[in-house]
């Protein structure tokens, strides 16, 4: 039988017999983790509209405590676990026999990559959305605290979870694909560390709204910190760059001559 | 189909929904914190600075797009390509956040047009091939161009009316009636006595200057986003752990 080689063991080395192929393409791994991010985000969106307004006015309100606080704390958790989990996971399943692999297998993998890019970049694009709907919600909320519906939905929700997939990305590279673990693409490495700025950004930001910026303009320098996030995301396109000759050679290795057109 | 052909179509939709999501978070980041606050009101699309910053922040991705595409695809489309990714995520958040959460009406929120623009960006540099000749011809354009292309929908909103004895614009109206948190900057820096004196000529004056600064604007961008793909790469001190020679 063909064995998938993703997270096996030197023993599970996948090999192509005849009249067996294996299964470089499955779209079900792109609809499983786009499915999550959207389930995970629509969730939070339909929270932030019931109870926004609602509870989530005062912090210093017991139905705030009541309502906001417990998912404060569920996000919180779900970061630490999943940011814990699967770097390890993918570390300790990694391929021990890297320089055996065949092309069908490292392409399929590629492919399996890409996945996880498009994942990263899809939530990168929402939680960029959700900062938007952060500017309006400042816009008619003056802030009392840091944890505001919009700040615990965006910042201790959406950015861990695409910094979970970044991280993803880059262990499963680092484990899973010949080209990544021989030298350590300095693209994929800015691509998933850059996002964690989004640390010193908020902690600059809130420090600033705290003392002496009340009223929220957006274009504020205050706020430059995230411009400098959001260059940082580019970094995956220098990767595509990188990525793009070896996958062309699999295409042609694995798929056979490409018909003239 | 061929399985080449197959695998081949495979990759290409990969690499273009990882290049569209990626160049829509950054391009609407940089966006939304650097000229955010004139896209998401009409109160602030004014005559001074609005032509002025808009368009000159909002070349930077397209030029990082179009060399993506020029340099690895030999497509002239890389324009556009950013432009409706920005489209997106703006229409979303506008629609998602300012018009169903926080209830601010759509004549106070829409955003303005980069298309027809990016679009002449892109033919520039399919009709000339070089990029010189697209940061002059096509950078210029992109931000003169962009007042006129969104005239159609802002002049409803600079017709004039009285407001409490004070002469003020359909869109100045508008934004009273919706007083926001921004409300002190928009009025420091937008509602300048100076810019309503000039008439006209302040968007004039205002686009040709930006028309000017988005070529070098281009230039930069367009340098940076064909630099990407050099980014050095490490020797990985554990790659024996991985069956491969340290």
């Amino acid at each position: 039988m063909a064995v998938t080689a993703v997270g096996s063991a030197t023993i599970d080395r996948p090999v192509a017999s005849a009249g067996e192929k294996l299964k470089i393409w499955s779209p079900l791994p792109l609809v499983a983790m786009v499915g999550i991010v959207v389930a995970m985000c629509g969730a939070w969106r339909w929270y932030q509209q019931i109870e926004g307004f609602k509870s989530g006015l005062d912090a210093s309100e017991a139905a705030f405590w009541e309502k906001w606080m417990p998912l404060w704390y569920l996000n919180l958790a779900m970061a630490a676990i999943a940011q814990t989990t699967v770097p390890v996971y993918l570390w300790l399943t990694r391929d021990r026999a890297l320089a055996k692999i065949t092309p069908a297998v490292e392409l399929r993998r590629y492919f399996l990559f890409y996945t996880m890019l498009i994942t990263l970049t899809l939530t990168q694009t929402i939680s960029i959305v959700f900062g938007a709907t952060d500017a309006a919600w400042h816009q008619v909320v003056v802030r009392d605290t840091s944890l505001t519906p919009s700040h615990i939905v965006l910042f201790f929700g959406i950015v861990p979870l695409f910094t979970t997939f970044g991280l993803a990305a880059f262990f499963f590279a680092l484990t899973r694909i010949p080209d990544f673990a021989r030298s350590i693409s300095m693209a994929l490495l800015l691509a998933v560390l850059a996002p964690f700025m989004v640390l010193p950004s908020v902690a600059y930001n809130e420090w600033g709204h705290a003392y002496w910026l009340m009223e929220e303009l957006f274009i504020a320098p205050l706020h430059w910190g995230f411009v400098m996030l959001a260059w940082c995301f580019m970094a995956t396109l220098g990767l595509i760059g990188q990525t793009l000759p070896r996958i062309v050679e699999l295409v042609r290795i694995t798929g056979g001559p490409a018909p003239v057109r | 189909m061929a399985a080449s052909n197959r695998y081949e179509r495979i990759a290409d939709c990969l690499i273009l929904a990882v290049l569209f999501f990626t160049i829509a978070a950054s391009f609407k980041t940089t966006e939304v914190l650097t000229v955010g606050d004139w896209e998401m009101w009409v109160d602030w699309k004014d005559r001074e600075w609005w032509p002025l910053l808009y368009p000159l922040f909002c070349i930077t991705f397209p030029a990082v797009s179009q060399a993506l595409f020029w340099k690895h695809f030999r497509l002239p489309v890389g324009a556009t390509f950013a432009v409706l990714g920005l489209m997106l995520a703006t229409w979303w958040s506008l629609v998602m956040g300012h018009m169903w959460w926080t209830g601010f009406p759509l004549t106070l929120i829409w955003g303005a047009t980069l298309l027809p623009g990016a679009m002449i960006l892109d033919a520039v540099l399919f009709l000339t091939g070089s990029p010189l000749m697209t940061a002059i011809l096509g950078g210029s354009m992109f931000s003169i161009i962009f007042y006129p292309a969104n005239w159609p929908m802002l002049a409803p909103y600079r017709l004039v009316v009285e407001h409490m004895g004070q002469l003020a614009t359909v869109a100045d109206v508008i934004g009273y009636s919706f007083t926001r948190t921004s409300m002190p900057e928009y009025l420091r820096i937008v509602e300048r006595g100076t810019l309503r004196s000039f008439g006209e000529n302040p968007a004039i004056v205002s686009a040709l200057f930006s028309g000017f600064l988005s070529v070098i604007m281009y230039g930069v961008w367009f340098t940076i986003g064909m630099k990407l793909s050099e980014l050095p790469r490490v020797k990985n001190v554990y790659s024996r752990y991985m069956g491969l020679a340290a």
